[in-house]
This record gives C-alpha cells, sequence and structure tokens, in this order.
C-alpha cells in the first residue's frame, strides 16, 4: 500500500472520529433519534429503491422491443430521480398557513409537468431509434 | 434470484463507476466546501475572515451548495447502481482487512444517505421525521461523510487509477445501453433536477421551475418570507407605540424612535435576501446605515456590533455583524422595502439588512444595537 493510500485512510479515520464526537457532544442532536435516521438512511437506498429501480429495468428489458428499451429505462431512471427530491414537497407536510410563500407552489401539478417533459424525450427518442433501426436493416451493412 | 439481461449487467465497469464516483466526489467536495462556509458564517473560527463583497457571493456559494445536493440524487443513484451486485457477495468479507473496508462502505452509504435526505427535508421545511436539530446533524454527518470518502479514495485508489488510464473496453454490442449513453442520461437526470428547481434562486428560472421549494416572485411586498411574525411572537411589541430602539455605544445609550429613525439620512441598498435553504431574491432596502446609527453612540469603523431581536427564544434572535459588514456603506437598518413600509413580516419596525450574508443572520424586528460583541 502507498504512503498516499495510507495517509488518506488515516485521514479519513480521524475525520470521521470528530464528526462522530461532534454527534455525540451536540445536546440538539439526540443519540437514537439520530442512529434511528443513520440506519434509514444506509439502508433505504439498497434495499427500498434498488430493488425497484432493478425490477423496473429487468421488465423493460425482458417486455420492451430494443428500440424502446434504452428511451424507457433512461426515462425511468429520470422520473424515479425527480420524484425523489419532490416527494417531501408533494406530500406538503412542510406547508405553513402562516408562511405563504414557504412551498408556494402546486407540486403534483409541477411533477406531472416535469414527467411530461420526460416521456415526451422519450417518445421522441424511441420514434428516433425506430426509424434508424429500420433504415439500418434496409441498408446491408458494409463493414 | 432474476438473472439480469446481459445487456443491462455488461454496462457495469470499473470505468464507469470510476467516471460516476470522479463526478461524485466532484458534487460532494463543492457541498462539503460550501457547506463549510455557511457554518463559518455563522459561527466564525478565528482564522475566518468573511468579506462583504461581493454582495451575492454566499447566494452564489449556498445556491451552489443545495442545487449540488440535489444534483447529487440521481448520482448516488447511478453509483449504487454501478456496484450493487457486490452488495450480495458472499462471504460479506475476505478478511479482516476486506470487513473493515466493507464497514467504512457503510458508513459512506450511510453518511451520504443522510445528508442527502436531511437536506431534503430540510428545504422542503418538513422537520418531523428527522428527531434531531438539522443544521447541527447535518453539520457533523458531513465530516463523517467527508471521512468516509477519504477512505473510499485511499482504498479504491488503485482501481481507479487503472480503470481511468487503461485503454477503454468497447461498449457492448447490440441494442442496449452504451456507457456513454448511460453517463448521457446521467447528465440528464441531473439536467431536469437542477432545472426543476434552481429558479428558486436564479429568478429568470423562476416561471420553469416548477418543483422549487421557493419562489423569488412570492412574498409579501415580492420577497419570500422564512419566518412570520405570527410564529416568532413579535407582533404586539413590533406595532406597539411605544416602540425605541436601544442604542447601546461606549459614549451611551440612546433611545430612537421610527420618527427618529426615519430622521436620520436614508439610504437606499439594492441587496438579496439569501436563505441558508438555498432560496434568494433580490430587494430594494431603504433605511439608516448600521455605521451612522453606531457612531451617534461613539462607535467606530473598526467596531463590531450585536444586534438583538423583539423575538425571544429563538436560536437567531441576536447576530454579530463582523467588522467588514460592520464598516460597510451598504449595511442598513432597513425601514422600507421596495419603497414601501417594511411589512411585519419583513421586520417591521426595522430590520437588518447587510451584503454577502445568510438570511439567518439578517436580523428582523430589532430590538437593540450594541458596539462590541455579545
Amino acid at each position: 500500500m502507498t504512503l498516499l493510500r495510507r495517509l488518506l485512510i488515516a485521514a479519513g479515520l480521524v475525520v470521521i472520529v470528530i464528526g462522530a464526537i461532534g454527534v455525540l457532544r451536540s445536546a440538539s442532536v439526540g443519540f437514537w433519534p439520530y442512529v434511528r435516521f443513520l440506519f434509514v438512511s444506509a439502508v433505504y437506498a439498497d434495499l427500498l429503491v434498488m430493488p425497484l429501480v432493478l425490477l423496473a429495468g429487468v421488465l423493460a428489458a425482458r417486455l420492451l422491443p430494443p428500440w424502446l428499451r434504452v428511451p424507457v429505462q433512461a426515462g425511468l431512471y429520470v422520473s424515479a430521480a425527480v420524484a425523489f427530491i419532490s416527494l417531501p414537497l408533494v406530500l406538503g407536510y412542510g406547508r405553513d398557513s402562516s408562511l405563504p410563500s414557504a412551498l408556494p407552489r402546486d407540486y403534483p401539478r409541477g411533477l406531472l409537468i416535469v414527467l411530461a417533459f420526460v416521456w415526451a424525450a422519450v417518445v421522441v427518442a424511441s420514434v428516433w431509434r425506430f426509424v434508424r433501426s429500420r433504415s439500418s436493416r434496409r441498408t446491408p451493412a458494409s463493414t | 434470484m432474476v438473472r439480469l439481461p446481459r445487456a443491462v449487467s455488461r454496462l457495469r465497469s470499473p470505468r464507469l463507476t470510476s467516471q460516476l464516483g470522479l463526478m461524485l466526489g466532484t458534487a460532494f467536495a463543492i457541498c462539503l466546501l460550501t457547506g463549510y462556509i455557511s457554518h463559518a458564517i455563522q459561527h466564525p473560527p478565528g482564522w475566518f475572515f468573511w468579506p462583504s463583497r461581493p454582495v451575492g457571493l454566499y447566494r452564489v456559494t449556498q445556491g451552489l451548495h443545495v442545487a449540488t445536493g440535489l444534483a447529487i440524487v440521481p448520482l448516488l443513484g447511478a453509483k449504487i447502481w454501478s456496484v450493487y451486485p457486490k452488495l450480495f457477495r458472499w462471504p460479506p468479507a475476505r478478511d479482516l482487512a476486506h470487513g473493515l473496508e466493507r464497514l467504512s462502505l457503510a458508513i459512506l452509504v450511510a453518511a451520504a444517505g443522510f445528508q442527502v435526505l436531511t437536506g431534503l427535508l430540510n428545504i422542503a421545511r418538513w422537520y418531523a421525521p428527522m428527531g434531531f436539530f438539522f443544521t447541527v446533524a447535518h453539520f457533523w454527518t458531513a465530516w463523517i461523510a467527508a471521512g468516509a470518502i477519504l477512505i473510499h479514495i485511499g482504498v479504491k485508489l488503485p482501481i481507479l487509477r487503472r480503470a481511468l488510464t487503461a485503454k477503454v473496453r468497447p461498449t457492448p454490442a447490440g441494442d442496449g445501453w452504451t456507457r456513454r449513453g448511460f453517463l448521457v442520461t446521467v447528465g440528464a437526470a441531473i439536467g431536469v433536477v437542477t432545472v426543476a428547481t434552481v429558479g428558486q434562486t436564479i429568478r429568470p428560472l423562476a416561471g420553469i421551475s416548477v418543483l422549487a421549494p421557493r419562489d423569488p416572485r412570492i412574498g409579501v411586498q415580492g420577497v419570500p418570507v422564512n419566518g412570520s411574525a405570527a410564529s416568532a411572537g413579535v407582533r404586539d411589541r413590533a406595532l406597539h407605540s411605544a416602540y425605541k430602539l436601544e442604542l447601546i455605544g461606549p459614549s451611551g445609550t440612546k433611545l430612537l424612535s421610527l420618527a427618529d429613525l426615519a430622521a436620520l439620512p436614508q439610504y437606499t441598498a439594492s441587496l438579496p435576501i439569501t436563505c441558508v435553504e438555498g432560496w434568494s431574491a433580490d430587494a430594494v432596502w431603504t433605511g439608516v446605515r448600521l455605521r451612522d446609527l453606531t457612531a451617534l453612540v461613539g462607535g467606530g469603523a473598526d467596531d463590531v456590533v450585536t444586534v438583538e431581536s423583539l423575538q425571544e427564544n429563538s436560536p437567531y434572535r441576536t447576530s454579530t455583524v463582523e467588522q467588514p459588514h460592520a464598516r460597510d456603506p451598504l449595511t442598513l437598518v432597513a425601514l422600507r422595502l421596495h419603497g414601501e413600509t417594511l411589512d411585519l413580516d419583513h421586520g417591521y419596525p426595522c430590520r437588518l439588512i447587510a451584503p454577502n450574508r445568510p438570511g439567518v443572520l439578517q436580523t428582523k424586528w430589532l430590538a437593540r444595537i450594541t458596539v462590541g460583541a455579545a
């Protein structure tokens, strides 16, 4: 192991310990609420989001013709990212009647608008790939 | 177990993971740096210096912090996907070193996920699921994430070097993904997330950022509000006819009524209000220069100033105005916003507004101004 790698790992350990001590010494951060949230953070992506993503990807790969497959998988991935970041806004639990300028938009509508754009792009990309796959089938490959 | 179609699984490679890792590492570095800047402005260590100009610098650093944090969502998803089968490798650890490496990875995934989730909840103002004070937990967990990233780079450095310098493996044949196509899609996801939200700080995009937690055009007097007078419990004292602003300095104490303040020389400054939550809005403020007020009680150009709000029981009821901001002619005790009397929710009777500072330090409903540190 090179010196650089040893230094990176040692520095990383020190920085983690600083963070952990910081958490433990903070009166406004309770130990159990923190550990619970950290645990959820560790598993939600691996055990909840990722299996769904893989299932959607596998279904798309199995069921769709090749020209449709990649655009649909790309569309699912972008939609998942947008849905994830907008979920707390769509649920709207952060709304406060004394603060009308906080979360001022119609977020379900906003999410639908963004998804409509994403899937319009999927349609355009699919049509393009369909036309290209047909034309490449008609002209025999020269290579 | 579902067998993955070959074209999909073939896309996974050390090169793809390394490229995603570099992008993610850069994004985390931006978040850590901008996040630390925001923390240091609010809790300055001795060596830290934050200037009052350019007036919109904090607007850029904090806007970047939140925008980059949101961009991390699709990046982190792609990165985890690219190594996902390794999660179920059996046995879980070959030896002690490998076991420790995997433990550091678990810490990395947990801390990175924690930062993204708490950040998202905070900009959506949904504090209940956290059960702890956001800023403190987000700050210390950033250290844990940074440390885990350093360890991860240290462990993976040879793979990273090899993957990025080796001859590029040809992309899988057929109609499936290409590596480039996948990276373009990751870029597209980042682009969509960014355009859908960044209008909360880049005003020309406000109309199309349909998922932005804020709209810089919406709010009383055309400016968003983050804390109302009602929730701060200041309404009665702020509207009281006997209201007086107290000035305390080396030469004594002065009490100024709203009429006294209005009779002093008035200045107008165009300064953004910038929230730690990443939104910002342009505004035109009119009022008395802070340095003119402190001079009335013997304050000098080199003095630090402490301002206090009528608000009680809030960690942000006082703020320290460091010397660069205290002496800046643009720093005002504002009485008017966009030419109108300041709305109660914007800090009536008067509030502090200084260039290049987070909104939480732009103290509203001023009660007292003291020359010197608190």
